[in-house]
């Protein structure tokens, strides 16, 4: 059995590249709430699903190798990325239950002297902060409560799907949603929460991704919210970058804010961002946080 | 919806039919161990705020796997 409330830190390729605001968040945060972060050092790529459809063997040997990291370390693995936390997800599951593809992949990962035995779990940060450090002692973390402002929450798809895996493990949208309204914040109800953002149509379809990314905003827009919240850094980037795509495109402005959960959850607990990851944001938050900056 | 596109995606793949998006993503995964590199800005963000160094470190051994599974030659074709 792993230690809980100390993880193997899995950052995958987009945060540490494009969202570093998010990584920093986290290293702050986490720590305040009794969660330890061990960095994976050595770790490769998750090989996200669209490696799976490249070549299946390949996808779950590198996330196997991943997972036998974690296994070396003695601890469960956290990824921020919904990407990552599905592709690990899934080959963990996929290979605890199905011992004949395990022998298989173990004789891949022998090339690299490593074999998977199955001994830890994978988990994002909504499973963390819901499961481990639980909704109430978050409540009790905020010391200024982010009151008056109503949000719709994005946790995105890799957070709820597939749902052969997740239907057992009973995460996703009311966990987000009740993490949230431990800020303060009101979460509220929108038309097409369970769509896609758009983004794993980008460079395959960029028109057909920014039509979703599109539709997704109009339903956010109905609700009347006054920004997004998400805690996926895909969702993020095709919301907010997005929203200069599509003004580019269609002419058409939304101007709704997207901010990481964990950066609510930050100046919840009484920690400003800093004026570099404040301009992170393509959607300007300044005016809707304006008492929080 | 997510779901749907990955089964077309592989459908496509199967047909001979990477995107180039997708055979970008499996280029760049054999030859750094990762799918998105960081720009030299980034690092440099990294280094002065005290962030952990992206390192190559599991590259070798990446490589080594995608020999053996025969990926490395579906990158090499496209």
């Amino acid at each position: 059995m792993v230690k809980n409330m100390k993880y193997a830190f899995f950052l995958g390729c987009l945060i540490p590249a494009r969202e570093l605001s998010y990584e920093v968040s986290v290293r702050k945060v986490l720590p305040e709430l009794g969660i330890e972060l061990v960095d994976m050092k050595g770790a490769n790529c998750c090989a996200p699903f669209s490696i799976q459809s490249v070549d299946y063997a390949s996808w779950l040997a590198l996330a196997a190798r991943d997972l036998c990291l974690a296994e070396e370390m003695g601890l469960n693995i956290m990824t921020l990325c919904n990407d990552c936390y599905e592709s690990l997800l899934m080959v963990n599951t996929i290979l605890k239950r199905n011992p004949e593809l395990r022998n298989q992949v173990n004789q891949l990962l022998s090339e690299v002297g490593k074999e998977y035995n199955g001994k830890v779990d994978v988990k994002n940060l909504v499973d963390v902060l819901y499961g481990d450090v639980g909704v109430s002692k978050v409540k009790s973390a905020i010391k200024e409560p982010i009151d008056g402002l109503k949000v719709g929450t994005q946790p995105g798809c890799h957070l709820t799907k597939p749902k052969r895996i997740h239907f057992e493990l009973l995460r996703g949208f009311n966990d987000l949603d009740a993490l949230v309204q431990a800020t303060g914040v009101e979460s509220v109800p929108y038309e097409r929460k369970e769509m896609c953002c758009g983004g794993p149509l980008r460079d395959i379809n960029d028109d057909l991704a920014r039509q979703v990314s599109r539709q997704k905003l109009m339903a956010l827009k109905d609700a009347e919210v006054q920004a997004v919240v998400t805690v996926c850094p895909f969702c993020f980037l095709q919301l907010d970058l997005g929203q200069l795509e599509i003004k580019r495109h269609f002419n058409e402005e939304f101007n709704l804010p997207v901010i990481h959960f964990i950066e609510l959850l930050r100046m919840g607990m009484g920690m400003k961002l800093e004026d570099w990851e404040i301009k992170a944001h393509r959607i300007p938050i300044t005016e809707l946080l304006k008492n929080r900056l | 919806m997510g779901e749907v596109m990955f089964a077309l995606r592989n459908l496509a793949v199967r047909q001979g039919n990477i995107p180039a998006g997708v055979a970008g993503q499996a280029k760049a995964l054999y030859e750094t161990g990762r799918v998105i590199n960081p720009v030299r800005t980034a690092l440099d963000k990294r280094e002065s705020l005290g962030l952990g160094k992206i390192t190559a470190d599991g590259l070798e051994e990446v490589q080594k796997i995608l020999k053996k599974t025969g990926m490395e030659k579906i990158i090499q074709s496209k």
